[in-house]
C-alpha cells in the first residue's frame, strides 16, 4: 500500500519557514512542531481525540498567513468588557500597539517577541506536546506574534487584562496562530479576559495556543468570549499546570465561528490545587463547536469542577469531550464533570464523551451527561405566569446556559459573560 | 512462506494419520495447528456443512485476513499468534487433563466447595479425564424430559451444528443478520472457524415453558473456544436463556472469540443472562482466558424487548459489549452488568444502545469492581438517530475500587440526533465505604465477609435481575472473586 500524504500538510507546508534572529531553542521548537504536524497531518475522525470534529475542511480552505495588518479594514473597536481593564488588541493575529492600552501593566504584559530571551518563556513554550495536540504543534511552528504575561510572586496584576482578537479577513482566506505565555507566580493573582470577534463574511482560521503556569498559591481567572465571524474557524488550545494550593478558574462562552474547538489541558501538579473549567455555548445554522478538556490529577487532595452547557439549534452540532485522569498518587481526589445539552431543532446534534480514568482508590469522581429538548414543565411554569411562549423558551435556555457560569468564582467576570450571552439571546435588560 | 503453504507443510510433517490430507479425512479428530482456508474447509467438512456455509466461512476468513486486531480497548496483552493455536479439536484434547481431582489445583477445588458444587460435577468442570457426562447430574434423563416438553411447545433448542443440518433455512436466514461476518476482527474470526454453540427458535406466541440453559447442554457437548449462538424469538414469544456457569471452567484454550446474535420480532422478549467465570489466571497474571465476545440483539419488531444481564468475574482479558439495535417502535433494550476484576485481570466491557425506532427505551446499569492490580473499564455507546422520536435512555455506571493498585475507567459515548429523545447518563467512582466496612466489622463480621457484603449490596440492582438460582450462586461468586483483595 502506498503511503498517503497526511491530510493538509501540502496546504500548510508553504507557510513554514526558518526565521532568522530567533533563539536556537525556538527554532528547534518550530522545527519539531512542524515535523510533528507533517507526520500525522490535520486530525480527522479517525483520531480518537478528534472523533467528533474533523479538520478536513481546513485542508481544503487554502488559508494564507495573514500579512502584517497595516492595511486591515477595521470598524470601530467595541468598548471594554470589564470596566477598568487594560487591553491588548490583536488584528489578524498580530498585536496592534497603537490600539492597545497597557497602561499600568506594561511591567506584566510584553509582546512575546520581546520576551523570547527569558528563561520562563522558554520553559513554558518548550514543554512536551502530546500526539493528539497536532494543531498546537502547528501553532508552535507558525506563530508570528503573541504575548508574554508574567505576574511575579506575591503580586496582583493591577488591572484585569482584556485581550481582544479582531479578525479582519479580506478577499482571500487568511490564517494566524497567536501564542500566549502566561506565568502567574507564587501567591500571585491575575484576571485575563479574551474576546474574539470577527465579521459575518470572510473566511479565516485562528489557531490559538497558550502555555500557562499557575504557581503555588496563585489564582488565575481566565475567561473567554468567542464571538468569531460566521465563516471563521477557531481552534484554541490552552495547556495549564497548576501548583500547590493554586486555582485555575476558566470559563468559555462560545457563540461564534462556523467551526470551533476549545481545548483545555490542565495538570494539577500540587496538592490542594483546584481547577474549574466551565463553559456555555449556543449554536445555530451549521455551526460546529467542540469543547474538549483534560484534567490530570497528579497530586493528592486535588479538586476539579466542570460544567459545560449548550443549546444547539439549526443544523448545528455540539461536541463535548471531558477526560479526567487520576494518578495513583492522587489520593483524595474530588472530581466532577457535567455536560448538558439542549437540542432545539430537529437537525441539531450533540456528541459527548465524558471519560474517567482512575488509578487511585480513595477518590470521589463522577460525571453526568444529559441531552434532550427543553423541559415542558419549565415552559408551562413561565407561560402560566403570562410570559409569551417564545420569550419563555429564551428564558429557559438562558437559565440552562447560565448555570454553567455558576462555578466561575469572579462575580464581575461572570456578569460580563452572562451579559454577552443575554445580548446573543436578545434578552438584554430583561430581569 | 504463505500461511497456506505453511499449513500444508505442517500437515506433511504430521504422521500418517493425515496421509490422505485432512480436508477429506473426516476421521481425523484434530485440525493441524494454525489457521488457513484449509482449516476452515476442514471444520466445515468435519461438520458436514452445506456449501453455502463453507463459502460464508471462507468469505469471513478472507475478510479477517484484511482486518486489524482492535487496539482501542484499555487492555494490555502480548500479541496473539493465531497460527499457534488449534481451531478444531473434538473431543477436547485430554492429554493434559488431570487423572483425578487429586491432580486439580486445590484453589479451584476450594472455590467449588464454597459454591456448593457436587463432587461429580466438580470433576466435570475441572476437566478430569474420562468422566461420563451422563453420570453428572443424571442429565440424560433430565435432558430427555426437557426435550420432550420443549418439542411439545414447538421450541427448537439444539446445538448450532445440529440446527445447520435440521433447520438450514432458519440458520441461513438469521446467521450474520445481526453481527455481520466482517463486523469486527473477532467476529470475523469466529465466523470463519466457529465450531459449535446453541440455537434457539421460539415460535410465534410461545412462552418457552422453562428457562433454557447452556449449562445443561454444555454437559453433553464441549462447545470450545469459538461458540456461536443464535436465538430467534418470533412474534409474541418469550424466552429466558442462561449462559455459562458459576464455577470456574478449567480450559487450556487461551483465546475465546464468541458471537451471540439475538432477534426479537414484534412483542417478543428475550432475557439473556450470563455468568462468565472462565479461568482468570493466577494472582501473578499467569494463564487465564482471553475472552473476546461480540453479542448483539436486533429488536426488529415493535414492542419487542431484549434484556442482557451479565456477571463477569472470570477471564484474564474481557472484551465484550452486548448491544441492542432498537429498530422496532417502542422496543426496549436493557443492560445490567457486574464486572469484577481482581489480581491481574483486565476487563473492558459495556454496551451499545442504538435507537432507531420511535419511543424506544434503553436502560444501562453497570457496576464495576476493581481490586488487586486489575484494570476495569466500562465502555458504552448510546446513540439516538434522527428517527428515534421520544426515545429515552438512562445510564448509571458505578465503579468501586478496592486497594490502591487497581484502576477503574469509564468511557461513555453519547450521540443524539433527535431533539425529542432524552438521554441521561450518570457515573460515579469511589472507594469501598470505610463506614460500611466498619459497621460490619463492629458486629463481628470478618473483613473478607464484610467486603463481600458491601460489594453484594453495590451490585444488588444487577444481581436481582438474574433468575433466582443463578442469583444465589452469583452472590457467592462475587465474594469468592474478591478473596485476597483486602488485608
Amino acid at each position: 500500500m502506498a503511503a498517503k500524504e497526511p491530510l493538509g500538510v501540502a496546504a500548510f507546508a508553504p507557510s513554514f519557514r526558518e526565521r532568522s534572529g530567533e533563539p536556537e531553542w525556538l527554532s528547534g521548537l518550530r522545527r519539531d512542531g512542524f515535523a510533528r504536524f507533517s507526520e500525522g497531518g490535520l486530525p480527522t475522525n479517525r483520531d480518537e481525540a478528534w472523533k467528533y470534529t474533523s479538520l478536513r475542511p481546513i485542508a481544503r480552505a487554502k488559508y494564507e498567513p495573514a500579512p502584517a495588518n497595516d492595511d486591515a479594514v477595521l470598524g470601530d473597536l467595541p468598548g471594554l468588557m470589564l470596566e477598568g481593564s487594560a487591553r491588548a488588541v490583536f488584528i489578524n493575529g498580530r498585536l496592534a500597539p497603537a490600539l492597545s492600552d497597557l497602561e499600568g501593566v506594561t511591567a506584566y504584559v510584553l509582546p512575546l517577541a520581546d520576551a523570547l530571551g527569558a528563561d520562563w518563556v522558554q520553559a513554558l513554550l518548550g514543554r512536551q506536546v502530546d500526539d493528539a495536540q497536532v494543531m498546537y504543534a502547528l501553532n508552535a511552528a507558525l506563530f508570528d506574534d503573541g504575548l508574554a504575561i508574567r505576574v511575579p510572586d506575591g503580586e496582583t496584576m493591577p488591572r484585569p487584562l482584556e485581550i481582544l482578537f479582531v479578525a479582519a479577513p479580506g478577499e482571500r482566506a487568511l490564517m494566524w496562530h497567536p501564542r500566549m505565555a502566561i506565568d502567574i507566580g507564587e501567591n500571585a493573582r491575575a484576571t485575563i479576559i479574551e474576546r474574539h470577534i470577527g465579521p459575518a463574511k470572510g473566511a479565516y482560521l485562528a489557531n490559538h495556543g497558550a502555555d500557562i503556569r499557575v504557581a503555588d498559591g496563585a489564582v488565575l481567572t481566565h475567561a473567554k468570549a468567542q464571538l468569531e465571524g460566521g465563516e471563521g474557524r477557531h481552534l484554541a488550545m490552552a495547556r495549564v499546570s497548576i501548583g500547590e494550593g493554586a486555582i485555575y478558574d476558566n470559563f468559555v462562552l462560545t457563540l461564534g465561528a462556523a467551526l470551533s474547538r476549545n481545548e483545555v489541558a490542565t495538570s494539577l501538579n500540587g496538592s490542594d490545587s483546584e481547577v474549574r473549567l466551565n463553559g456555555a455555548y449556543m449554536l445555530n445554522d451549521r455551526q460546529h463547536a467542540d469543547h474538549s478538556s483534560r484534567i490530570d490529577h497528579l497530586a493528592p487532595s486535588t479538586r476539579s469542577r466542570q460544567v459545560y452547557s449548550g443549546a444547539i439549534g439549526g443544523n448545528a452540532r455540539g461536541v463535548f469531550q471531558g477526560h479526567i485522569v487520576v494518578d495513583q498518587i492522587a489520593q483524595k481526589t474530588d472530581g466532577h464533570q457535567l455536560n448538558r445539552a439542549l437540542l432545539l431543532s430537529d437537525h441539531a446534534e450533540i456528541d459527548s464523551k465524558p471519560v474517567l480514568e482512575i488509578y487511585a482508590d480513595d477518590v470521589k469522581c463522577s460525571h453526568g451527561a444529559t441531552a434532550g429538548d427543553i423541559d415542558d414543565d419549565q415552559l408551562f411554569y413561565l407561560r402560566a405566569r403570562g410570559i409569551p411562549a417564545e420569550q419563555a423558551r429564551l428564558l429557559v435556555v438562558r437559565g440552562f446556559l447560565a448555570a454553567a457560569a455558576e462555578g466561575l468564582g469572579d462575580e464581575a467576570v461572570r456578569s460580563i459573560m452572562l451579559a454577552e450571552l443575554d445580548k446573543a439571546l436578545g434578552l438584554e435588560g430583561i430581569e | 512462506m504463505s500461511a497456506t503453504a505453511e499449513t500444508v507443510a505442517d500437515v506433511e510433517r504430521l504422521n500418517e494419520k493425515y496421509k490422505y490430507g485432512f480436508v477429506t479425512d473426516i476421521e481425523a479428530e484434530n485440525a493441524p495447528k494454525g489457521l488457513s482456508e484449509d482449516t476452515v474447509r476442514f471444520i466445515s467438512a468435519k461438520k458436514n456443512e452445506p456449501e453455502w456455509l463453507l463459502e460464508w466461512r471462507l468469505e469471513a476468513y478472507r475478510r479477517w485476513l484484511e482486518m486489524k486486531e482492535p487496539d482501542w480497548g484499555k487492555l494490555g496483552y502480548p500479541p496473539i499468534d493465531y497460527q499457534d493455536a488449534y481451531y478444531y479439536s473434538a473431543p477436547k484434547s485430554n492429554e493434559n487433563a488431570p487423572e483425578s481431582l487429586d491432580d486439580v489445583d486445590p484453589e479451584l477445588l476450594r472455590t467449588y466447595e464454597k459454591l456448593g458444587i457436587p463432587l461429580r460435577e466438580q470433576e466435570m468442570l475441572a476437566g478430569v479425564k474420562n468422566i461420563a457426562v451422563d453420570v453428572v447430574f443424571d442429565s440424560v434423563s433430565v435432558a430427555t424430559t426437557f426435550k420432550k416438553k420443549l418439542a411439545e411447545a414447538g421450541v427448537i433448542f439444539s446445538s448450532i451444528s445440529e440446527a445447520i443440518q435440521e433447520h438450514p433455512e432458519l440458520v441461513r436466514k438469521y446467521m450474520g443478520a445481526v453481527v455481520p461476518r466482517d463486523d469486527n476482527y473477532f467476529a470475523a474470526l469466529n465466523s470463519a472457524v466457529f465450531t459449535d454453540g446453541s440455537f434457539v427458535y421460539i415460535p410465534k406466541g410461545v412462552k418457552c415453558p422453562m428457562e433454557l440453559s447452556t449449562y445443561f447442554r454444555i454437559n453433553a457437548e464441549n462447545t470450545g473456544q469459538f461458540e456461536r449462538t443464535l436465538i430467534i424469538a418470533e412474534e409474541g414469544s418469550y424466552v429466558s436463556y442462561l449462559e455459562g456457569c458459576t464455577a470456574p471452567m478449567r480450559d487450556e484454550n487461551q483465546l475465546h472469540a464468541a458471537v451471540v446474535e439475538l432477534v426479537t420480532h414484534a412483542d417478543a422478549e428475550i432475557k439473556y443472562s450470563t455468568v462468565q467465570n472462565w479461568y482468570p489466571g493466577d494472582e501473578n497474571g499467569v494463564g487465564g482466558i482471553y475472552n473476546f465476545v461480540t453479542k448483539r440483539a436486533l429488536c426488529a419488531g415493535d414492542r419487542s424487548k431484549v434484556s442482557w444481564t451479565q456477571v463477569e468475574t472470570g477471564s484474564a482479558i474481557t472484551w465484550k459489549y452486548p448491544s441492542c439495535i432498537l429498530q422496532g417502535d417502542d422496543s426496549q433494550g436493557e443492560f445490567y452488568s457486574v464486572a469484577i476484576a481482581n489480581n491481574m485481570q483486565q476487563a473492558d466491557t459495556g454496551t451499545k444502545m442504538i435507537h432507531l425506532g420511535k419511543r424506544t427505551r434503553s436502560r444501562i446499569i453497570s457496576k464495576g469492581i476493581s481490586a488487586g492490580n486489575a484494570q476495569n473499564s466500562y465502555r458504552g455507546l448510546v446513540k439516538m438517530l434522527p428517527t428515534a422520536e421520544k426515545a429515552r435512555n438512562y445510564t448509571q455506571c458505578d465503579s468501586l475500587l478496592i486497594g490502591d493498585q487497581c484502576g477503574a475507567h469509564t468511557f461513555p459515548y453519547i450521540e443524539s440526533q433527535n431533539r425529542s429523545a432524552r438521554v441521561e447518563h450518570e457515573a460515579t467512582t469511589s472507594k469501598i465505604s470505610e463506614d460500611q466496612l466498619f459497621y460490619c466489622r463492629q458486629r463481628g463480621i470478618g473483613e473478607e465477609e464484610a467486603v463481600a457484603l458491601v460489594v453484594n449490596g453495590f451490585c444488588r440492582e444487577v444481581l436481582q435481575q438474574l433468575p433466582m438460582e443463578f442469583a444465589v450462586e452469583a452472590q457467592k461468586l462475587v465474594s469468592i472473586s474478591l478473596e485476597g483483595s483486602v488485608g
